[in-house]
């Protein structure tokens, strides 16, 4: 048996760094690179027929009035660039020139036979709401499973540990996987829109379902072995879960990665998001979300 | 024990999720109840969402008329007004929903136009061409997915339709090998009287075509008898080409008529071949222009200075007009009047139409309010006609109409007659104060158009690549957990074909937020099973035989599955809850799908799994415990 709870010191030290860096990387610019679902703006996601490269975009960009816009290569001669919102938004308060049919002509100037694949424009109001409901949604969710942790452990002493300690390491594993996410973003411009909110949805999904089944596993030996020392029947619930969790996230993994190299790559940025969140989910239910309990129950000190 | 109802009854659902995947449409009246489901084109019929199948996607925010709040009555009758102009664009399986941010009234309304970017054009082709013509001609210029439709034979109107151009050559490419098809031809007859009704010769073929050469070098003439041409242009073009659209040119008909001016009377001239109309629809632009580029219909009561010297003034009429100018300008100059705003809106206005009325010559504009408005009506018409001022009534501004009335009007029904108006005018008029009805003003704040291609290009990329996940995962559970394994293998099989009937017959959407909730929902249907044989697998140490440990590994397992499965539920309830705070449908249907693959997996894990273990249990192989076992040796559990 692996003695995981004696080391805790080392997991909680090595979370704690991954999410100073992640933090550091919050806080500098260009913090999360938001998308237009945060920002509004306009994106456009273009299919070349012929050769073009990021300068003859941004010029013919420019003529129109679009300055600076984003450009990024998506391979396959196609492309997604990034620019202001369009004329036709935000009638009260839009000083933007630039109507669709611009856009569109411009872009049949650069490549008369490209195809627009995609094109997505957000207002102002749209993006100043998703942040704010994203984070009223995940508060809401959250608050609701600590209620039904607690009730799920009533018969337990102090089962609003439980219930608190599920939803730190829902807070932990959000946390960590947004700090990683942004300095992803620091190194390969990976975007923020509101698919990374779902799935940030679905990261929480997992790390709580995930964490629950360990506490399940405490709950249990803690009613059959009241005579043990609790950080030694927590040892023995993580340890007798530990094939179960590894062997769920092999599983999901599996699907995730040959998601990644396989699917299309509209789901890309997606994907990494969700395989960050079962590797982290996967680490916190068995490193961390019940060393908070023992250090609850036994204080800081390593006994 | 085998339970011979939960085999019967697993085995129903299991033959019944096959046969609904089977068949890509569903379709049956049973006992009046009609059920319609599936859709001939997606993959097992499935429907799909527009991020998967393309289409536009668009956000208005409401913006209150002047003073008033937004009631979520208005909101919901602007949500119908929009729902019968999308509907009127004839789009299937178009929707207008109201969505809110979370505060207040919701006053955002999302409209979903699936398969937008289709391309349609009407076209109208002269010469008696059928619809069987002009696909072959189509066909023959490589326009194989395009199809016909005849409108209307006896005027040669068509209605092309197919998947969106590839690029923008396309379109010009198409017009010209019509155009080479079918050349532009007229019939035209010359008058073999004078006017004066005198017998005259009509002019010759070597005539008519020396004329024609004026205007068209390499124009084909053909004597069809008794002053009777043919006339096929070949340089010359008649018509006005703008981007998506044709019509005849007028200056250029003319033009093209008065060359023959010099040489006789022209009797009638009439096209016979050729492409003198199209127009191209179905475009994001003009959706956008017929949904949300509303205008806004305003009642004023237009107050006039008074006919007659009221307030004693010492010259009446003022600025030296006569008693009579001054009747025509007092409600025609802006500093003669007041437009007074009146508490009659355009949502008060059911209906418009053009109508006649007994003893009118003129075709009128009947217009209905409902039983609010008929009362504010009465009282505004019956104070127009008393200072006989006029009722204004504005279009986004701008004065459509300002009617007079000779004595209030109750019932809420009135016409309104106009000097000039005729069976043109009264409908412009009667669509444009319908099209006003509007209670609230729009704002666009989101669009979102996705190719079709790309869409599908996704979704088939992410199906195989889901299921060779899954292959992976059906591969790592039977070699790892052998018997348990392949149960959790089968299982998983039935989870997935029964997820997918379940969708298809509710029917939920599919979008790309939904199949990722699919991914995760497989995950847990695989994490239950994960569960069931570990916990079998240690009873199966503890020295259990094969059967008790089965049923203990199921009773076992069942809290953990349960209180994790909860909380997932939970979370999706709360987001479901929350989603339609967000103008995308991103998150409910994530929520949605999740939910209910977590409920069906709890389902199949304690049904499906549990019957095939015992059923494999009982033969003599499934007997042997190693086969549970991975390690393949009983040890005593270390947990003492």
């Amino acid at each position: 048996m692996i003695n995981i709870v004696a080391k805790r010191m080392w997991f909680l030290s090595a979370s704690t760094v991954i999410l100073i860096v992640g933090i550091l990387s919050l806080l500098f610019p260009p913090h999360l690179n938001l998308g237009i679902d945060f920002l509004s703006g306009t994106g456009v996601t273009v299919k070349f027929e012929n050769d073009i490269n990021s300068s003859q975009i941004e010029s013919q960009f420019n003529k129109i009035g679009l300055d600076s816009p984003s450009i990024q290569s998506m391979g396959d001669k196609t492309f997604f660039i990034r620019t202001e919102k369009l004329s036709d938004f935000d009638v009260d308060n839009n000083d933007s020139t630039v109507s669709r049919s611009d856009l569109e002509k411009s872009i049949e100037e650069i490549d008369s036979d490209a195809e627009i694949i995609e094109i997505e424009s957000v207002g102002t109001k749209v993006a100043e709401g998703t942040v704010r409901n994203s984070i009223i949604a995940v508060s809401v969710a959250s608050f609701f499973v600590m209620l039904y942790v607690l009730y799920a452990f009533r018969r337990l002493e102090k089962s609003y540990r439980f219930a608190f300690s599920a939803v730190l390491t829902l807070v932990h594993d959000v946390v960590l996987v947004t700090g990683i996410y942004s300095l992803l973003g620091h190194i390969f411009g990976l975007q923020v829109n509101s698919v990374f909110i779902v799935a940030l949805l679905t990261v929480i999904g997992y790390s709580v379902n995930d964490t629950i089944v360990i506490f399940d596993r405490i709950r249990e030996n803690q009613i059959k072995f009241p005579e043990n020392k609790y950080s030694s029947n927590i040892n023995i619930s993580i340890n007798e879960s530990i094939i179960r969790s590894l062997g769920t996230s092999i599983t999901t993994l599996l699907v995730l990665f040959s998601m990644l190299i396989l699917g299309g790559s509209t789901l890309r940025e997606f994907i990494v998001v969700l395989i960050l969140g079962v590797i982290v989910g996967t680490y916190s239910s068995i490193f961390i979300a019940s060393q908070f309990l023992i250090i609850w129950e036994e204080g800081i000190k390593k006994k | 024990m085998i339970n011979i109802r939960t085999l019967i009854f697993t085995s129903l659902i299991f033959i019944f999720s096959i046969l609904i995947l089977s068949f890509n449409t569903i379709s049956f009246n049973f006992l009046g109840i009609d059920f319609d489901r599936g859709d001939s084109d997606t993959i097992f019929g499935l429907t799909l969402g527009l991020d998967l199948k393309g289409g536009t996607h668009l956000v208005y925010e409401a913006i209150p008329n002047k003073g008033r709040d937004i009631s979520n009555d208005d909101m919901e009758g602007a949500r119908k007004i929009l729902e019968r102009r999308v509907n009127s664009f004839g789009i299937s399986e178009s929707s207008v929903q109201i969505v809110g941010s979370g505060s207040g009234v919701n006053n955002k309304l999302l409209v979903q136009l699936p398969g937008l970017s289709d391309l349609n054009i009407n076209i109208t082709v002269a010469g008696g061409v059928t619809g069987e013509n002009l696909k072959e001609v189509l066909d023959e210029s490589g326009y194989t997915d395009i199809e016909v439709e005849e409108i209307d034979l006896v005027e040669g109107r068509f209605l092309l339709s197919g998947p969106k151009l590839k690029n923008n050559n396309e379109l010009p490419n198409l017009i010209n090998a019509l155009d080479n098809k079918y050349p532009f031809s007229f019939l035209i007859a010359f008058s073999s009287q004078t006017e004066d009704g005198e017998e005259t010769d009509v002019p010759t073929l070597e005539k008519v075509t020396e004329s024609v050469s004026k205007v068209d070098q390499n124009s084909a003439v053909e004597d069809l008898s008794q002053g009777i041409y043919r006339v096929t242009l070949n340089d010359f073009d008649i018509t006005s080409d703008e981007k998506n659209l044709r019509s005849l040119d007028q200056d250029k008909v003319q033009t093209f008529v008065e060359s023959f001016d010099s040489i006789g009377d022209i009797f009638q001239v009439s096209i016979s071949g050729g492409v003198s109309n199209w127009k191209v629809s179905g475009g994001v632009e003009e959706a956008k222009k017929l949904i949300g580029e509303t205008a806004q219909l305003e009642f004023k009561e237009r107050d006039c200075l008074p006919v007659e010297n009221e307030s004693n003034e010492e010259i009446w009429p003022p600025d030296n007009l006569s008693v009579e100018e001054w009747i025509q300008a007092r409600c025609v100059f802006p500093n003669y009047y007041e437009d007074k705003a009146v508490a009659l809106s355009g949502e008060d206005l059911i209906d418009a139409f053009p109508d006649v009325q007994p003893g009118i010559a003129r075709p009128v504009v009947t217009i209905i309010f409902d039983d609010d408005g008929a009362d504010e009506f009465y009282d505004l018409t019956s104070r127009v006609a008393k200072n006989q001022d006029l009722l204004a009534i504005f279009l986004d501004g701008e004065q459509l109409i300002a009617p007079s009335a000779s004595s209030g009007i109750s019932g809420g029904r009135a016409f309104i007659q106009g000097p000039s108006f005729d069976s043109q005018s009264v409908k412009t008029i009667s669509i444009q104060l319908k099209s006003g009805a509007l209670p609230v003003g729009l704002n666009l704040i989101q669009e979102r158009n996705v190719d079709a291609s790309l869409g599908s290009d996704s979704l088939s990329k992410s199906l195989f690549a889901g299921s060779l996940g899954l292959l992976l995962v059906l591969l790592f559970m039977i070699s790892y957990y052998r018997i348990p394994g392949v149960v959790a293998s089968m299982s998983l099989i039935f989870y997935s074909l029964l997820l997918l009937a379940v969708f298809k017959i509710i029917p939920i959407t599919l979008t790309l937020s939904g199949a990722a909730a699919v991914i995760l929902s497989i995950g847990v249907a695989v994490d239950a099973n994960i569960l069931i044989s570990e916990r079998t697998k240690e009873e199966l140490r503890s020295g259990r035989n094969v059967f008790s440990s089965i049923s203990e590994g199921f009773s076992r397992a069942w809290p953990s599955i349960r209180d994790s499965n909860v909380s997932t539920i939970i979370i999706c309830i709360v987001l479901y809850w929350f989603g339609d705070r967000f103008t995308t449908s991103v998150i409910q249907g994530f929520a949605l799908t999740l939910g209910i693959g977590v409920l069906i997996s709890m389902f199949t894990a304690f049904t499906v799994s549990r019957l095939l273990m015992r059923l494999i249990s009982s033969t003599p192989i499934g007997n042997k415990d190693n086969l549970y076992d991975p390690l393949g040796s009983r040890k005593v559990g270390s947990n003492d």
